[in-house]
C-alpha cells in the first residue's frame, strides 16, 4: 500500500529533480543571484566612491570665524570645502572657467559659479545657498556690532532638535527600496512558478502520462506533489539569491542593510511562500485546462493580469502605504502578499494587521484549492479542444 | 478474477457502455474485440480508474476495485504515455515506486526489463530521444515493471513490425503463464485467434459475443474449404440447402455450414463439377465470427 504522504513525496521528488537539472534553472539562478548581489554591491561602491571637494575661491577679506564656517559647510553637502583666495573677481572668473574652482565669494556680496548645475538639490547648489547665508548672517552681525568671534559662535549654535510626531524609522527610504526589490521579486517568483507549473500539468496531460499516474495516484496527490516540489525549488532558488545577497552585504562591510531590510527581506519570503501557496493551484488548475502547452499562454493570461496589476499597486503603495485603497487591498487574498509587503516595510502596520493579512490569505488558499483542485481533477483526464473555465467548474468528473 | 458488471457510461448524448458485463481469469489471455468507437477504451479506462462508470462496476477477487487493488494493475493506455524529457530509467523506476515498489525492488525490475527489452544501452536516454518502436518498449515496461497481476493494455500490438509482435505475445503468454489476468483490445483478429484464451466482443457499448474462444469456435458455423480443380467459377455450390457462398477465388468455394447440413450431399455436387483435389471442414475463424456477430 502507498500511502498518501508517500504518493505525494514521490511526486514531489520527480518534480524537483526535473526542474533543478534543466539549463533555465542553472541560468535563472545565476540571474537571480547577480541581480541580488548587485543590488547590494553597487550601492556600496557608490558609497565608497570619493566624496566631492569643493574649492572655494574668496575675494576680499573676510574673518577667521567666517572661513571656519564656511569650510564647516562641507559636510553638510556631502563634500570637503577648501578655501582659495583670489585676487580679484577677474582672477576668479578665469580660475571658474578653467575649472580651477567651483564657486566663489566676492566682497561678501556676490556669488559666482562656471554654470547652474541642473539638478537644484546637487551639493553645489546647496553649498552656494548655505555660503550665502552664513556670509550674510556674519556681515550683517558684525555691522551690528558683534566681534567676528561672537557673530561666529552664534552662527555657530546647535540647530534645534526635530522631534516627528508620527513615529518613523530615518531607514524607510532603505526599507522602500528592499522592499521594492522584495516585490519585484515575488512578482517574478509567482509568475515563473506558476507558469513552469501550468506548463507541467499541461504536459502530462498533453503526453498522457497523466493515464498511468492517475491510475495509482488521486488528482490531489500528483497536484500537490507538483505544487509543492516546484514550490521547494522556487523557494530554494529565492533562498540562494538571499542568502548571496547577505552574503555580499556582509562582505562590503555589513552596514548596507537598513535597519529593519532584513525583516523586509524575512518577509518577502514569507509572502512568497504564502503567494505561491495561493496563485499555484490556479496556475495547475490553468495549465489542466490546456490540451497542448501552446494553450497555456491564453488559459494562464488572466492570472498573468491579475498579478501584473497587483505589482503595480505594490509598487505604488510603496509611495502611499497608508491610503484606504491599499489598506483594504492588504487584506484581500490575492493582493494581500505584494500589497502587505509594501505596507508593513514603509507605512503604519498594527501588530494584529499582518497575522490577520496572513490569516485571511491561508483561508482565501484554502478555498481557492477546492474551486481550482476541482477543476484540475475534472479537466485533467478529458482530452480534445481547449475547456473553458465555466465548462470546468460545471463538469462532472471524467 | 476480474470482472466488469453492467458497466455504463454516457458522454452527453453518446452512449459509450451499456451494461457490459464479463470477466477474464487468472492466467487468461482475454481479447477485447469491437469496432472503432464501440467503447473499448472507456472500458478499459474505467477498470484503471481514470473515468468512473455511470452504472456498474468492476470487482477483482469479488470485492470493488480500490486503490489498493490498482497499484497491482499494469496498464497501457490507448494514446500512450511517457515522460518525453525524462530518462527511461529514471522514468520507470519512478513508476516502479507508484506503484509501492520500494526503491531497490523497483530498480532491479527496471534493469531486468531494459536488458530484456534490448534497451540496456539507452537507459539514460530521455523517451524522445527513442524511436517509435523503442518507446514501444519503454512503454511496455511501464505497465510491466511492478509485476502486475492485471494488465490492462489498449491496442498494445498497434505499430509493431511482425518480430516485435512475437516478442510482445511471447511476454504477455509468459505472464499469463505466471498466473496474471490479461486484459488487450486488438483489431488484429488473427493475432488474437493466436493468443487469446477467450474474448468479448462489444458492439456499440453492448456485449454481442463473450466466452472462451475454443467454445465460440466450436458453437459457430463452420467453414468448408471446397476445391474443384479445373472449375473457375464455383457455381456449383449456388443454391445447396444450409450453405451459404461465403468467397469464391478460382476453382476454390468457401462455404459456411448450418447446424445438421449434409457434408456428403456437398461432396457430391462439388464432384459432379470436377475433380475434388482439397474438401477441408473447419472451425470458424475469429473474423468470421466478429463479422457475423457485429452484422446481426
Amino acid at each position: 500500500m502507498i500511502g498518501t504522504w508517500e504518493a505525494i513525496r514521490l511526486v514531489t521528488e520527480r518534480e524537483v529533480r526535473d526542474r533543478v537539472r534543466t539549463r533555465a534553472f542553472l541560468i535563472s539562478t545565476v540571474l537571480f543571484v547577480l541581480v541580488g548581489v548587485a543590488a547590494i554591491v553597487i550601492p556600496a561602491i557608490l558609497k565608497s566612491l570619493p566624496k566631492p571637494s569643493y574649492d572655494v575661491g574668496l575675494v576680499g577679506r573676510y574673518s577667521q570665524p567666517v572661513r571656519q564656517t564656511i569650510v564647516d559647510l562641507g559636510p553638510t553637502v556631502g563634500g570637503t570645502v577648501r578655501l582659495r583666495q583670489q585676487s580679484s573677481s577677474d582672477a576668479a572668473r578665469s580660475a571658474l572657467a578653467s575649472g580651477a574652482l567651483d564657486l566663489a565669494i566676492v566682497d561678501s556680496r556676490t556669488i559666482l559659479v562656471d554654470r547652474i548645475p541642473s539638478d537644484p538639490t546637487s551639493g553645489l547648489v546647496r553649498l552656494a545657498a548655505s555660503a550665502s547665508q552664513a556670509v550674510q548672517i556674519q556681515t550683517t552681525l558684525e555691522n551690528e556690532g558683534l566681534s567676528p568671534q561672537q557673530a561666529a559662535s552664534a552662527l555657530r549654535s546647535p540647530p534645534l532638535p526635530v522631534e516627528a510626531v508620527q513615529p518613523t524609522s530615518k531607514d524607510v527610504s532603505g526599507r522602500r527600496t528592499v522592499a521594492f526589490i522584495g516585490i519585484l521579486f515575488l512578482y517574478i517568483a509567482i509568475v515563473t512558478y506558476g507558469g513552469i507549473l501550468a506548463t507541467g500539468v499541461v504536459e502530462e496531460k498533453s503526453s498522457r502520462i497523466v493515464e498511468i499516474l492517475l491510475s495509482t495516484l488521486r488528482p490531489y496527490q500528483l497536484l500537490a506533489g507538483k505544487v509543492l516540489g516546484i514550490g521547494v525549488v522556487g523557494l530554494g532558488q529565492l533562498l540562494t539569491v538571499g542568502a548571496a545577497a547577505l552574503i555580499a552585504s556582509v562582505a562590503t562591510g555589513g552596514n548596507v542593510l537598513p535597519s529593519g531590510g532584513g525583516l523586509t527581506i524575512a518577509a518577502a519570503i514569507m509572502w512568497f511562500v504564502l503567494g505561491y501557496a495561493f496563485y499555484s493551484c490556479a496556475y495547475a488548475a490553468a495549465g489542466s485546462m490546456g490540451s497542448r502547452t501552446q494553450d497555456v499562454q491564453s488559459t494562464v493570461a488572466p492570472l498573468q493580469f491579475i498579478l501584473l496589476l497587483t505589482y503595480l499597486l505594490g509598487i505604488s503603495a510603496l509611495s502611499s502605504p497608508d491610503s484606504t485603497l491599499v489598506r483594504v487591498l492588504s487584506f484581500f487574498p490575492p493582493t494581500a502578499p505584494m500589497i502587505m509587503l509594501a505596507r508593513a516595510a514603509v507605512g503604519q502596520v498594527a501588530w494584529w494587521e499582518v497575522p490577520l493579512s496572513v490569516a485571511l490569505v491561508l483561508v482565501g488558499t484554502y478555498a481557492l484549492i477546492r474551486v481550482a483542485g476541482g477543476v484540475y481533477a475534472r479537466s485533467i483526464l478529458r482530452t480534445g479542444p481547449r475547456i473553458k473555465l465555466r465548462q470546468a467548474l460545471r463538469m462532472a468528473p471524467a | 478474477m476480474l470482472e466488469l458488471h453492467d458497466l455504463t457510461k454516457r458522454y452527453g448524448s453518446v452512449t459509450a457502455l451499456d451494461g457490459l458485463t464479463f470477466a477474464v481469469r487468472p492466467g487468461e489471455m482475454f481479447g477485447f474485440l469491437g469496432a472503432n468507437g464501440a467503447g473499448k477504451t472507456t472500458a478499459m479506462r474505467i477498470v484503471m480508474g481514470v473515468a468512473a462508470a455511470d452504472r456498474g462496476e468492476v470487482r477483482w477477487h469479488g470485492h470493488l476495485v480500490g486503490a489498493e487493488d490498482r497499484l497491482r494493475f499494469g496498464y497501457m493506455p490507448e494514446e500512450r504515455g511517457l515522460y518525453p524529457k525524462m530518462k527511461i530509467r529514471e522514468q520507470l523506476v519512478y513508476l516502479a515506486r507508484l506503484h509501492g515498489l520500494a526503491m531497490e525492488r523497483a530498480s532491479r525490475n527496471v534493469d531486468a526489463w531494459l536488458h530484456r527489452l534490448g534497451l540496456s544501452g539507452r537507459s539514460d536516454s530521455k523517451t524522445e530521444e527513442l524511436s517509435l518502436g523503442n518507446q514501444q518498449r519503454v512503454q511496455l515496461a511501464a505497465a510491466l515493471v511492478h509485476e502486475p497481476d492485471v494488465l490492462v493494455l489498449d491496442e498494445p500490438f498497434a505499430g509493431l513490425d511482425p518480430i516485435a509482435t512475437d516478442n510482445l505475445g511471447g511476454i504477455l503468454k509468459e505472464r499469463a503463464g505466471d498466473g496474471a489476468a490479461i486484459l488487450f483490445s486488438s483489431h488484429q483478429l488473427d493475432l488474437v485467434e493466436h493468443l487469446c484464451d477467450a474474448v468479448a466482443i462489444i458492439d456499440r457499448g453492448r456485449l454481442i459475443l463473450s466466452g472462451a474462444l475454443n467454445q465460440l469456435k466450436a458453437s459457430g458455423r463452420p467453414r468448408l474449404e471446397v476445391t474443384v480443380s479445373g472449375d473457375g467459377v464455383g457455381t456449383w455450390a449456388d443454391g445447396l440447402p444450409g450453405a451459404q457462398v461465403e468467397e469464391r477465388k478460382g476453382d476454390t468455394v468457401i462455404l459456411r455450414l448450418s447446424d445438421g447440413v449434409d457434408t456428403q450431399a456437398v461432396l457430391a455436387r462439388a464432384l459432379a463439377a470436377g475433380p475434388v483435389t482439397r474438401f477441408s471442414l473447419e472451425q470458424p475463424r475469429l473474423s468470421e465470427l466478429f463479422r457475423e456477430a457485429v452484422a446481426a
